[in-house]
């Protein structure tokens, strides 16, 4: 009994040095000649509703892309909208999105003879028929008003994102940005969209979250003080695209343009005169 | 007369709430008194280890204590943390008996690449053998549960991250200071 517990004990010295730190392996990637993306299509310009059909559109005249954000009907319709809850003309709550059907939503989208929802199938219609080379970042949203059910509801949305990608051959013009589990697993069984993990501001945890969900990229919320310059190679070197949101000061449009991402997403309408030369 | 008898604030009533919690954990004779015993030990996430520990039955225990891996293989490694372990005494005739043992470590790895300072949860099955009246031997093994508090990159050539979920296991002897009387 005594040289059983010796033994173990040796065998458990030899044992503490067991590594508890995954290290990424070198997979360089060369990296795309940044873009620039309009946040929720139309940045900051108050001419237009965000997340609709004409801030896309301005977004597309102005940058190389735009980014919206994405939420699921109960119907299982993309639309697009920042927050999970629909609103009524009053900015009461008449439910979330994927409590409320197609019909639902579109009867409470009207105010004031503004439409404030929109399907992403329409946007994409938009895109494909007059902005075929511009680029798409969709952010999709937690869908946290039906906690319990939020990992089947992610899994649908990918196959929704999937189906429009194919249906108006917007290959490779995609970007997707989540922080689901579920929806980056879906996502990681094809290679025409760029999925990356949401990552906000620790860049070693986006690195490692990207691989645990055979992400693409990483998509990081800009910190003035957090970001580092270097961290763009880094994640590059690791085989990743990164994504950095949302620059619209002058100074850091400079000192992130400068880093060398892939997309970055802003704001600002004259984000191009500040590029440096 | 109602807010009389409200509790005053919800401070109290969560104070109230978690030494309900404790009591109903011990789940013995805490006027039993049996001691303290010092223990040492070797485990993968509790490194060489030494601590106390608190016996509140035969039972039953609280433990604290710290280990280091004493800077080898290029990295420094320092824990601390505490563990309830209880473990069941039936069937009696049983000379080893099982049981279990939940806490939580902090730990930090400091080498050339990274600090990283992290909280673990571990959840372990334990084996407990009664070497003699004041010498019990426990071996453990279970699942680890981390999540980083901070880290800091020294470079920009390598990349990691503490794993989230692991293996974890270890050995623990365990003297007690104070003879039972009960």
């Amino acid at each position: 009994m005594k040289t059983s517990i010796i033994l173990l004990f040796i065998i458990l010295f030899s044992l503490i040095g067991c590594e508890r730190i995954i290290y990424d392996t070198d997979n360089p990637i060369k990296g795309l000649n940044t873009r620039v993306l309009m946040h929720r299509g139309c940045g900051d310009n108050t001419d237009f509703v965000e997340n609709t059909i004409s801030a896309a559109e301005y977004g597309l005249t102005k940058m190389d892309g735009i980014e919206l954000d994405i939420q699921m009907s109960k119907d299982g319709t993309l639309w697009l909208d920042h927050d999970n809850e629909v609103h009524d003309c009053d900015g009461n709550v008449i439910g979330c999105f994927q409590e409320l059907t197609d019909l639902q939503i579109t009867g409470a989208a009207e105010c004031d003879g503004v439409v404030r929802y929109h399907t992403l199938e329409s946007v994409f219609e938009l895109m494909s028929a007059k902005y075929p080379d511009s680029y798409i970042s969709l952010d999709i949203k937690g869908q946290y008003c039906q906690i319990l059910s939020t990992p089947s509801v992610m899994r649908q949305m990918a196959e929704s994102v999937k189906t429009l990608v194919k249906k108006y051959k917007m290959e490779y013009k995609v970007l997707i940005e989540s922080s689901s589990i579920a929806f980056l697993n879906i996502m990681a069984e094809q290679n025409v969209v760029g999925q990356c993990v949401t990552c906000f501001g620790d860049i070693d945890k986006g690195i490692a979250d990207a691989r645990a969900t055979d992400a693409r990229g990483i998509s990081l919320k800009y910190g003035k003080d957090d970001f580092n310059e270097e961290d763009i190679s880094l994640v590059h070197k690791k085989g990743y695209g990164i994504v950095v949101w949302v620059i619209n000061e002058p100074e850091d449009i400079d000192r992130v343009w400068k880093s060398r991402p892939d997309f970055i997403q802003t704001d600002n309408s004259d984000f191009k005169k500040y590029i440096p030369k | 007369m109602n807010s009389f008898f409200k509790m005053p604030c919800s401070k109290f009533k969560y104070k109230l709430t978690i030494l309900s919690a404790f009591l109903l954990l011990i789940n013995g004779n805490i006027t039993a008194q049996n001691g303290f015993s010092f223990t040492s030990g070797i485990g993968r996430y509790d490194l060489a280890n030494i601590g106390t520990q608190w016996n509140f039955s035969e039972r039953s225990s609280f433990e604290v204590n710290g280990g280091t891996n004493f800077g080898l293989n290029n990295k420094t490694l320092w824990s601390g943390g505490f563990s309830f372990n209880q473990v069941f005494l039936k069937p009696q005739n049983w000379k080893i008996k099982p049981g279990y043992s939940v806490g939580a470590l902090y730990w930090t790895q400091n080498d050339e690449f990274y600090l990283f300072q992290s909280l673990s949860m571990p959840i372990m099955a334990l084996l407990a053998y009664r070497i003699s009246n004041t010498l019990l031997v426990r071996v453990e093994g279970g699942i680890i549960f981390s999540t980083v508090l901070t880290s800091d990159r020294k470079q920009n050539v390598i990349s990691g991250y503490p794993d989230r979920i692991n293996s974890n296991f270890g050995i623990k002897f365990i003297y007690k200071l104070k003879h039972n009387e009960n």
